[in-house]
């Protein structure tokens, strides 16, 4: 049954929900899959096998019972190992958080998802504390791309990307705070959706930016993004930050198509610096759009500057405590720049918030006469693991916190973003499909249309 | 007219419409599911987890189905024929991807001047009673 | 003094009031990051924004 490996998280509930498939098959395929190929792509840093074989088991009960099955029925799927599982020290990618007692009960997002039918099978690897770009982690190793295992996944949810993109689980979680959910979409070519910033709940998580988080799902089809999106959407008044806002399913507006659209390529900053394979994404999703306008989002370059500010400050204060007294026991990658980011003077950074309400001022002020934005996701398809720096716009650059370029001016403002895979060869690059506050709807339908043209896929890797 | 069941000739023909509907429908071969069910408004097939009315409701479902989970092993298949222009094919079947139920299909064929057409079927599953001994 | 002389004297200076202590083999990397996000800082300022201008989080009592 390795069909089921990259079948969709809808194509797997429709069989179980008609019976051609118990919950407990899907399961078995889907820990003999781990089992297999998970000690070379290194995507999942705990296994919960029996807890997902006993909620098969009750899964498949119900079915017999004939209660009604949930639109996720069936469905494994991982989380970055920054969620809370019960039972698990909610480990962020870091050797430190290890020593933290067990979480109490799951993040609001996974019990929804459960609660939809859906099924935990594990966590997964990430960049430390989610500060990576990259999907390497001194700790627990890097997570490789399915694609070409010698490459980054992307990150810093390297595992989900991985996992998903390597036909593991159909549905994974991340985070993103500049890029760490799209990054890995592009890398890997899948597809995944940064909501609006505040509209999942972040309870139960481990931060990283309290002023920039946002979770969000991965998978191999705008669908599921929908499903799993609409699954997890609602208040929580467990989390602060999540905004009071109604259920607005996306669902039933996916097959809408792209009439009416307005719809415009980013210029200036976000064509800057992209290899050719960036450019190509881009044209390809443009074509298939029939869109070819042109829209430039003022000083991109300080909204990049100012996350970066807020993100490196924000994230030091998180960690000041741990770095004075573990610092031997961090990934020295993100050590340096969390303590660099201790001594940054606090009046640049509410320089940088002052900043943040204008440009999103500015943005949302372009949202009046557009639907949709288009930029590449990343510059540049996987680089190789390790790589330390690339050629970008003619300098040579390091990789490591130029590989978000295009994503952290967006997430900056708390846009919703698809970020959808072009299959291009030999490695996929995606294309940030960008809408206005709370209208993920409409960058899912436009997603959807692209997938039903066919001018985008998650392209499934060479067998290994 | 003396009704004559199961004449040789005819069920070899309604076995062989029967295995090549087997064939489509494992390996998800729409276009030639929908080509053997009959085009019409009478036609109603009973599935697992639809009724479906009408050739339209029919083909509409086969283009929406989702592909997995479609291998299947039969038995205890009895196709019985009246005359030479009516039929009714019965079966058990087992997926490997939902041990611990048994399927049961059951068609009825009719012979039209452009061939041999389901007109009626229905699709059902049985869950199999824990620690009961293996029958078929 | 030259500018990476003005650096390590902020970064020594910060770590002591912050109470972080600093191994020298991360000097290298922790300057370059302090330059780098100190320049960052600079391109945000560069832009004026009035005295009116809001920070972008806003308290509710």
């Amino acid at each position: 049954m390795s069909e089921l490996g990259f079948a969709k998280a809808h194509e797997i509930a429709a069989a179980v929900s008609r019976g051609d498939l118990t919950a407990r098959a899907v399961v078995e395929d889907a820990l003999s899959a781990i089992r297999n190929r998970n000690q070379t792509l290194n995507a999942f840093t705990d296994v919960t096998a029996e807890r997902a074989l006993a909620r098969a088991d009750a899964l498949d009960a119900d079915r017999a019972a004939g209660r009604p099955a949930g639109p996720l029925t069936g469905v494994p799927f991982a989380v970055k190992n920054l969620f809370d599982v019960k039972g698990l020290p909610t480990r962020a990618g870091s050797k430190i958080n290890r020593d933290r007692p067990p979480a109490q009960q799951d993040s609001p997002l996974i019990e929804r998802l459960e609660a939809a039918g859906a099924i935990l099978v594990g966590a997964l690897n990430m960049g430390e504390y989610a500060y990576d770009f990259t999907g390497e982690n001194a700790h627990d190793g890097p997570s490789r791309n399915p694609h070409d295992v010698s490459r980054m996944s992307g990150g810093s949810s390297g595992g989900s990307g991985s996992a998903v993109a390597g036909g593991l689980v159909p549905l994974a979680l991340g985070s993103d705070t500049n890029g760490s959910i799209r990054v890995p979409s592009s890398f890997c070519g899948i597809f995944g959706l940064k909501p609006t910033y505040g509209r999942l709940s972040r309870a139960r998580s481990f931060p990283f930016v309290a002023s920039l988080d946002h979770l969000g799902p991965f998978a191999r089809c705008a669908r599921d993004l929908a499903i799993s999106y609409d699954a997890m959407q609602g208040h929580d008044p467990d989390d602060e930050a999540c905004v009071d806002r109604p259920v607005e399913p996306t669902l039933p507006q996916l097959d809408r198509g792209i009439e009416g659209l307005r719809i415009a390529l980013a210029g200036g900053y976000f064509r800057k610096g992209a290899f050719p394979e960036a450019l190509q994404a881009i044209e390809r999703v443009a074509k298939a759009l029939g869109a070819s306008r042109e829209i430039e989002l003022p000083e991109a370059h300080r909204a990049r500057a100012a996350a970066y500010v807020i993100t490196a400050t924000e994230g030091a204060a998180l960690h000041l405590d741990r770095l004075r007294q573990r610092a031997h026991d961090f990934d020295p990658a993100t050590r340096d720049r969390l303590i660099a980011g201790a001594m940054i003077p606090a009046s640049l950074v509410v320089k940088a918030q002052k900043f943040r309400r204008w440009y999103r001022d500015e943005v949302l002020a372009l949202f009046r006469d557009v639907d949709v934005i288009l930029a590449p996701a990343t510059p540049c398809a996987a680089p190789a693991i390790g790589q330390q720096t690339f050629v970008l716009d003619g300098v040579e650059m390091p990789v490591r916190p130029n590989i978000g370029i295009y994503t952290q001016p967006i997430s900056f403002i708390g846009l919703p973003v698809a970020a959808v895979p072009v299959p291009l060869e030999p490695l996929p690059v995606a294309v940030q499909v960008i809408a206005a506050p709370w209208r993920e709807d409409i960058a899912l339908r436009v997603a959807q249309y692209l997938e039903a043209q066919g001018a985008i896929m998650a392209p499934r890797p060479p067998l290994s | 007219m003396a009704l004559e069941i199961n004449l040789p000739d005819v069920v070899a023909e309604v076995t062989a419409e029967f295995e090549r509907y087997e064939d489509a429908l494992v390996n998800n071969k729409v276009d030639v599911l929908d080509a053997m069910f009959r085009d019409a408004p009478e036609t109603i097939r009973y599935g697992a987890t639809e009724n479906l009315y009408g050739y339209e409701e029919i083909k509409a479902f086969r283009s929406a189905r989702s592909p997995v989970a479609l291998g299947r092993t039969l038995s205890k298949t009895v196709i019985t024929t009246y005359g030479r222009d009516f039929a009714v094919a019965s079966t058990l079947y087992q997926r490997p991807s939902a041990p611990g139920r048994t399927g049961r299909q059951m068609q009825t064929w009719v012979r039209f001047p452009e061939g041999w057409r389901v007109v009626a079927a229905h699709v059902s599953l049985m869950e199999e009673p824990k620690g009961a001994p293996k029958r078929g | 003094m030259n500018d990476q002389d003005v650096t390590d004297r902020w970064i020594a200076s910060s770590a002591a009031l912050l109470g972080l202590p600093i191994e020298a083999e991360w000097m290298p990397a922790i300057r370059a990051n302090v330059e780098v996000t100190f320049r960052m800082a600079k391109l945000v300022e560069e832009f004026p924004l009035e005295d009116e201008a809001e920070p972008a989080p806003v308290y509710g009592a």
